[in-house]
This record gives structure tokens, sequence and C-alpha cells, in this order.
């Protein structure tokens, strides 16, 4: 029979297999992911300035817990109201006495908290030593985790959704509104983004969410076209003929038999574009634009160690390790999930 | 145009199930300068007559790109037409916009792997339909498609496999079973075996005509291949350039031809028996500019300086039956035909 399949219809194929050492290294590049997101959402069990258990005037206590709990996406404000895990009013550092219990975290200091003299080299109590202000550099270190991660993850999902909406659009009803649509994306693919990005992020002033906007908001254009290019090709097949033959509606063969195919492609870039945004985020942190001071980021961490790079070199390693990880686990998974999703290429390494 | 059929009086008592009248489609050209004003038109179907009664298998034969698939879409309201109408039992489907009316022609398409969706399995791509019938409630679906499987002749353990696991036969059963799951009244197949292999499109065939006659159906079936369409159908319709050149019972049509179209194709049939035949010289015409008059007198051996001019209309030339009727301005010359092909 002489059909075209277009698409393969299984997601993870087995075609990865043939080639052992890239499964190896899309399962490292997996688990380090894996770790990055477990770290960012459990920061403050790593390090904080709280303890994980305390007993205070003989009372259990769990402050990092609470803190972990209440930082969590969409359940965290729940945990802010629910009495168990309140957070205690009182300092821990402070307030306890020396031999009172307490379980702190492995890093026991906050990624704000300056706990030692400025510049102290890597030690036991220190394990990545400290900054020019004395705070703890791993502490800094994950707790930027928590901005990369949260910003990579929720700017690509809502350029996910902007651009299968507007490609998505366009495809399927083509004609005016695919004229439209696409000019829309010409002249937000002309304008150099990160300039945009900088001027609204003047414009609008520091933090986490007007980043996750700003990125969500100008990196779309690349997804749309892509889902655009699936529509079009996608609403000529049979199978949707068949679909309207039967009486489908025009939303339904978009959800139920266009979207799934475009998915796939959609996915892989944004895979690619969550490291974008990782690298985004890191530079506007290191312009002074970014989440700001009040929160540590690696870009920021990586400004800081800037100003004293003739002084204290090493200071530059640990942010900059930790952007090129998770850049490079963005790239080696989008290109993992590149090649498992597309047909052809698994078709031509398994025969080779 | 001429009716003929219409004085039959036997005819004239019901409604025919399916109607096709007057139909026109055609479409802009897409390969032309993207500036002109008028930009050409493809014509695929220029002005066709269908009535089929009730039960009615009517075969729809002619070579690749004379509109037949154009026809079927526009049938199933999936291209605009330009002029004319099709009716079930009297009621235009283009005006109708109810879904349950629309529901009752269903159509079975050429390649069934493509008219599938590739990611869902058997059991989702014959439910499908039923999301859309409102008839039908949640509970009767899987019912229902079992039944339609049953009928289709689907082996039950594979509804779980995705189309790409499937032979062609199994995967032509598929589609029948989605066609049927609806219990449509009208089934239009769209060239239903042609990409099969021989066994297959024997055991596919076999079953269509099974179904059609213990279902009842009313059935267009489009094929290029006679063989096909006389194993299946009772009554052929002959196209040629977007428009109907015979049409009539389907052994009178193949053992007395009355268009010269019609007997070329019935005389590469028994080409494959005999080489003595002359086959058929020339290409079919573009149908962006349509000859003037007869469609076939480029390709013709009796044509004369009448056919340039005057498009020959349907209209029964055999003394047998009313219903054979053929489009040809020179069909008492046909034996003049038979000589010119057997004797070269």
């Amino acid at each position: 029979m002489t059909t075209a399949n277009p698409t393969n219809p299984i997601l993870w194929t087995d075609h990865a297999s043939t080639s052992k050492r890239r499964n190896w290294l899309a399962r490292s590049a997996a688990a380090i992911a894996i770790t990055f997101i477990l770290v960012a959402l459990l920061a403050p069990l790593l390090a904080w300035h709280q303890p994980i258990v305390c007993k205070y005037q003989g009372q259990f206590y769990f402050p990092a817990i609470s803190d972990t709990a209440s930082r969590l996406p969409l359940v965290g404000s729940w945990f802010q109201k629910a009495k168990p895990f309140r957070f205690p009013s009182f300092d821990a550092r402070t307030a306890l006495e020396p031999d009172a219990f307490a379980l702190w975290p492995p890093v026991p200091y906050g990624p704000m908290e300056m706990v030692a003299d400025a510049n102290r080299p890597a030690s036991r109590r220190h394990w990545l030593g400290t900054d020019d202000r004395g705070r703890d550099v791993l502490a800094r270190l994950i707790h930027g985790t928590c901005v990369s991660v949260r910003v990579g993850v929720y700017s690509m999902l809502l350029a996910g959704i902007v651009g299968i909406i507007i490609g998505g659009a366009a495809g399927f009803y083509g004609g005016a509104i695919d004229w439209m649509c696409s000019r829309l994306i010409e002249i937000m693919m002309c304008f150099p983004a990160f300039f945009l990005i900088l001027v609204v992020m003047v414009w609008i002033g520091n933090g986490v969410t007007g980043i996750i906007l700003v990125i969500g908001l100008t990196q779309w254009t690349s997804i749309a076209r892509l889902v655009r290019a699936e529509f079009l090709s996608g609403r000529e097949l049979d199978f949707v003929d068949a679909a309207r033959s039967y009486g489908a509606s025009g939303w339904y063969i978009a959800l139920r038999h266009l979207l799934p195919a475009a998915l796939a492609p959609t996915l892989v870039a944004l895979t690619f574009g969550v490291a974008d945004a990782i690298l985004l985020e890191a530079g506007l942190s290191w312009l002074g634009l970014g989440v700001g001071a009040d929160v540590a980021t690696w870009g920021g961490m990586l400004r800081d160690a800037y100003d004293q790079i003739r002084t204290h070199p090493g200071l530059m390693t640990a942010p900059c390790t930790a952007i090129f990880v998770s850049v490079l686990c963005c790239h080696i998974l989008g290109e993992q999930l590149r090649r498992s999703l597309d047909p052809r290429i698994g078709f031509s390494e398994s025969r080779s | 145009m001429t009716k003929s059929t219409r004085t039959s009086q036997e005819i004239e008592r019901q409604t025919p199930r399916l109607e096709v009248s007057d139909l026109h489609v055609s479409f802009a050209s897409r390969s032309h300068r993207r500036l002109q004003r008028n930009k050409p038109r493809v014509h695929a179907v220029r002005g066709v007559d269908l009535s089929l009664q009730p039960g009615a298998c009517m075969g729809l034969v002619g070579e690749s790109g004379c509109g037949k698939s154009t026809l079927a879409r526009a049938v199933m309201n999936l291209i605009p037409l330009d002029r004319g109408t099709i009716a079930v039992d009297g009621n235009d489907m283009h005006r109708v916009e109810s879904k349950a009316s629309r529901q009752r022609i269903q159509m079975i398409f050429q390649h069934a792997h493509a008219s599938m969706n590739p990611r869902m399995t058997v059991e989702s791509v014959v439910t499908d339909p039923l999301r859309f019938d409102d008839r039908c409630t949640k509970s009767e679906r899987s019912r229902r498609v079992e039944s339609a499987l049953q009928l289709a002749g689907f082996d039950a353990p594979l509804r779980g496999r995705y189309p790409h696991e499937l032979s062609g036969g199994q995967l032509q059963r598929v589609a029948i079973a989605r066609a049927l799951v609806l219990e449509p009244d009208v089934l239009i197949c769209d060239e239903p075996v042609s990409a099969l292999d021989v066994s297959a499109q024997v055991e596919i065939l076999a079953q269509l005509k099974d179904i059609q006659q213990t279902r009842s159906l009313t059935m267009l079936f489009i094929t290029h291949d006679l063989d096909i369409a006389a194993a299946i159908c009772d009554r052929l319709a002959v196209m040629y350039l977007g428009r109907i050149v015979e049409s009539g019972p389907t052994h009178e049509i193949l053992r007395n031809p009355q268009h010269p179209y019609t007997h070329y194709l019935s005389a590469a049939r028994d080409l494959k028996r005999t080489s003595a035949l002359q086959p058929l010289m020339g290409e079919p015409p573009s149908p962006l500019a349509p000859p003037t008059g007869c469609s076939f007198h480029p390709r013709c051996p009796i044509k004369s300086d009448i056919c340039h001019s005057q498009t020959p209309v349907l209209l029964s030339t055999s003394q047998s039956s009313l219903q054979h009727q053929a489009a040809c301005l020179h069909s008492e010359r046909m034996d003049e035909l038979k000589e010119i092909t057997t004797n070269r």
C-alpha cells in the first residue's frame, strides 16, 4: 500500500536504544533535569535559615517544611492557610537555645543571609565558600535554581499556549486569519527580542512574574510557526475530511485530530526554549534588570562575581557551571526528543 | 437536460434515495500567475445528474482525473458546489443544516490508511462518529461499535491496534465499519478496493455486496475498473471529463456500449484476454479548458464536424431499455467503431 504515514503515532519509540551512547546521554540529561526541578521545588529543605524540625518552648515546629510547602506551585497558597504548617512567629537562629532540639537543612544558611566574612574559600562550613557580602554561595546557587526553573518552565508554558492558539488559528482557518497571524509572527520575529525585553523590563520593573510574561510573550513565534505548519498540512489529510463527513465540528477536529500531531514538534521546541529562557533570565539578571537584588539568581551571582573577577575569579565557577549544565541538559533532551519523535530519523538509524 | 428516465412509470412513483442534479464543481487553478485577475478554473464536474433508487448500487466509472472523487466529495459536502443540488429523499443536503440528515450519507475513502488518524486505535476510529450522533447515548456506543465491526467482518481482538499495525484489507474493514456505525442510508465508496491486492479485493467486495443487500443500502460505487463495477453494481454511469457520457443497467452497458468511450473502456477489459484491440489514443484533455461540443471528440474515431459544436445530452438509444442512455451524437455508428477497432 502506498500511503504516506504523516506522523509517528508512538511518542517514545525504541529507535534510541539502537544508539547506546545517545541513550546514556539522554538518560543522564533527564536525570540532571529532574534533579534541577527537585532542587527548585525543595530548595528550603536543602538550604534555609530555619531548621526543618525544631522544638521551641516545648512544641515542635517545621519552619523549613512549611516554607517549602507554601512555595509549591498551585497548592502553595493553601498550605499558607493550613494550620499544622503555619509559620512560627520566631526566628530559630536567634530564638532557639543552643542546646534545643533542631534539625537543620544540609546548608543551614539562607540565600540572602550574611553568615561569614566576605570571600571565604570553600570549607566544611561553607562548601562553596562565601561571596563578596559573606553570603553562602551554595545556598544562593540552590535558591537561584528556583528562579531559573520557574522562569524556564512558566515562560515556555505561556509561549506554548500563545503559540498554539495563534499558530493553530492561522493554520486551521487559513485565508485572512492566516495572513494576519503570519504577519504578526513575522513582526515579532523581526524585533531583536533581547532588546525588546530589556526595554519592557526597564518599564515594568524587576520581578519574576514580569520576566516570565516578557519572555513568554516574545518567544512564542517559533512554536506558532510549527503549529501553523502542522495544522496547514494536517487539514488537507483524508482523516480530517472523514471527520467532517460524519459531522465533527471545527473545534473537535482541531483539538482531537490536528493538535496531537502538532504537539510533538511543539514539545521539542519548548524544550529548547527552556534553555533560551534560562539564558535570557541570566542575562537580564546580570544586567541588573532581572528578578532584583533581593532574590538569589544565577545571573545575579555572576554579576556579583564579575565585580571582583580579578581578585576572586573562583566565584564565577558555580553560577557558570549551573547555567552551562542546565542549558546543555535542555539541548540534549530536546535533541533526543526530536529524534525519537521523527519517524524518518528513527528508521534510517535502525537500518544503518 | 433531458431526463428520459422519468418517462419510465415504475420509477416515477418513488422519490429517489439520492438525487444529484446539474452538479457543477470547479477549483481555482493554483499554478498560474498570482496577480492574474481571472484565474483559470479547473472544471472538475460539469453538470452531472444521478438518481439512485433506495437499495440501488450504482457504479461510477471513469479514468483518473475525470472528476469521480470530486463528485463524491461534493456529495459529502466536503467541497463547495458551483451549481446544482444533492438531495436525499427529496431534501436538499446543502440547505439542510441538521447533522442527523447529513449523517444519512457516509463515505468510504480511497486510502483507508490516510483516512484514519494514525494516533487513534481502531476502536476509537470507529467510535469517533458516534460522538456526533445525538441519538446514540454513551452507554450505547460500545455496542454499536461492536456491531459495526462485526458487520464489516473485522476481527474483534484487533480493535486495540493502531492503523499502521493492520493490513490493507483489515484497514478497509475498519473504514467500512466507521462508515456504517452511523447507520447511513446512502454509502459512497470512493475506489474502496483499488489499493488492495486481488485476494483482499474479492473479500472486501463480497463483504460490501453482502452489507448492501442485507441493509438495503443505497450505494454509489466509484471505481476505474469495469470488472469490479460489473461484479458489484446493478447500474453503471460512465464519466468522462466531468460529465456522464453513458448510464444504464450494467449488463446492457457491458454488452452493448452506446458511447465510443465506454466502448474503449470495455474493450480494455478484453485487452487482458486478446491483444487484437487498438487502445484509445491520446491523453484526456485538460479540464482547465474543456473542448467545445462533445468532450470526447479530440480522441473519437467516429467524430464529425457537428461534434465540435454541439454538446450531446444523455438520450435513450437502445430499443430494449429506456434506462440505457448515452451522450453521443453518433451512437448509431457504434458498429462502425467496432469494426475500426478490431480490424486495425
